[in-house]
């Protein structure tokens, strides 16, 4: 349902969307003469008609190979990048090897790691545009001031074991596996192809899972290492951890705790397929943390661009 | 967890791809203490030559000033000095490739 000010604008949307097979309609002040209260009644009726026709759907059976899964990661940690997030990166593997597909943003994570990353990718262009994301916004970090490749890594880092930008980025970079990178895209473009694509995205993670998600993937796998309470809203986010200490203090944030991983890295295979059910289960209907207690949101910048 | 509540006989390390210098230590380890290497194809077990905090790096092999490291199969800097297998490498021995 679309809700707008202006009846021009939500034609404009009710045009482009029209294609799609899901029911749509729009409520707009010109219809309810501008009167707040009138739209709300108008915008609940529409809903409780669309409510009634969704209610109807039952769920198919799919392969799991039909996702498309986000990756994120946020409020990181030595547990991410070297337990939770190449967990990501091994059922990463594993969905795109069954011909399915993945996209990682969060373009400056990759500083440090774009030569590897931009080696995967399939064709020469799409190397060249990893490389030149990467230094678009290092330029654009340089206007606001920021030197990202002075103090980088910077004390907390050096002091929690990271020695150099490249040793840095794996952490972040290894959540997108060992595939090739077969799309590039601008921040919310469409991947409508099986495989692993790199999207040009900010750090920040409410605009970053919003742009991820609008690719068109119907979950996201978020990791955090100390915690990090932040959801999407249009699709579930599944919440992971391999910090022991953050999963106990926060039992209804994460969906799914590698922290056995960590105490026993031979059972690292049993771990990804746990998480590969996981993400079978939510994708199914079982409800993330996140939904339940309805945190999260959708985030567009309105200011100019978010590094 | 402090190094002094770390008395094991062992301490595990983690190595990520077969072709990797380093491996990260999951404990904090004591100059002395064995650590056993888990990676992609076998384990590996190496004495710590120095004293290495958790989630630091330590070096699989020898290598010798000025060589290319690898970590998840992935370079992450140069060597400014010699080092020998067993001993963390850091700020003071690995420099970035962009320096």
């Amino acid at each position: 349902m679309i809700l707008s000010a202006h009846q021009h604008k939500a034609d404009e949307l009710l045009n482009t969307l029209s294609d799609h097979d899901r029911p749509i309609c729009a409520i707009t002040l010109d219809q309810a003469g501008r009167d707040a209260l009138t739209f709300r009644t108008l915008a609940v009726r529409a809903g409780a008609k669309l409510l009634w026709d969704l209610s109807r759907q039952r769920r198919e059976r799919m392969p799991w190979s039909d996702l498309f899964l986000a990756l994120e990661c946020g409020m990181s940690d030595p547990s991410s990048s070297v337990f939770a997030n190449p967990i990501v990166g091994r059922v990463t593997d594993q969905l795109v090897a069954a011909g399915g597909a993945a996209v990682i943003g969060e373009t400056l994570e990759w500083l440090g790691s774009e030569g590897a990353l931009s080696k995967r990718a399939v064709t020469a262009e799409i190397e060249e545009r990893i490389k030149q994301a990467v230094e678009r916004r290092v330029t654009l970090a340089r206007k606001s001031g920021i030197d990202l490749l002075g103090n980088n890594p910077n004390k907390a880092n050096v002091a929690a074991g990271l020695t150099t930008i490249e040793d840095k980025a794996i952490g972040s970079v290894v959540k997108s596996g060992t595939s090739p990178v077969k799309a590039f895209l601008e921040y919310g473009d469409r991947h409508d192809v099986a495989g692993l694509a790199a999207m040009d995205g900010p750090s920040y993670t409410p605009e970053s899972l919003t742009g991820l998600i609008a690719a068109g993937a119907q979950m996201s796998l978020f990791t955090s290492g100390v915690g990090n309470s932040f959801v999407g809203r249009l699709a579930p986010s599944l919440k992971i951890t391999a910090n022991r200490e953050t999963a106990e203090r926060l039992p209804e944030q994460f969906d799914f705790c590698c922290a056995e991983a960590v105490r026993n890295p031979d059972r690292i295979e049993q771990v990804v397929e746990n998480l590969i059910f996981r993400i079978c289960d939510v994708a199914s209907g079982a409800l993330t943390f996140g939904e339940i207690l309805g945190e999260g949101d959708e985030v567009i910048a309105r200011f100019g661009e978010t590094l | 967890m402090t190094e002094a509540s770390n008395r094991k006989d062992s301490v595990r390390a983690q190595k990520s791809h077969k072709e990797d210098s380093v491996a990260v230590v999951l404990d904090y380890v004591a100059s002395g203490q064995t650590v056993l290497v888990t990676g992609p194809d076998n384990s590996q077990e190496l004495t710590a030559q120095e004293d290495i905090p958790v989630y630091h790096k330590i070096a699989l092999f020898d290598f010798d000033n000025g060589t290319t490291l690898k970590r998840s199969a992935t370079d992450i800097g140069r060597t400014t000095s010699a080092i020998r297998a067993g001993q963390l490498v850091h700020t003071h021995n690995l420099v970035s490739l962009r320096s």
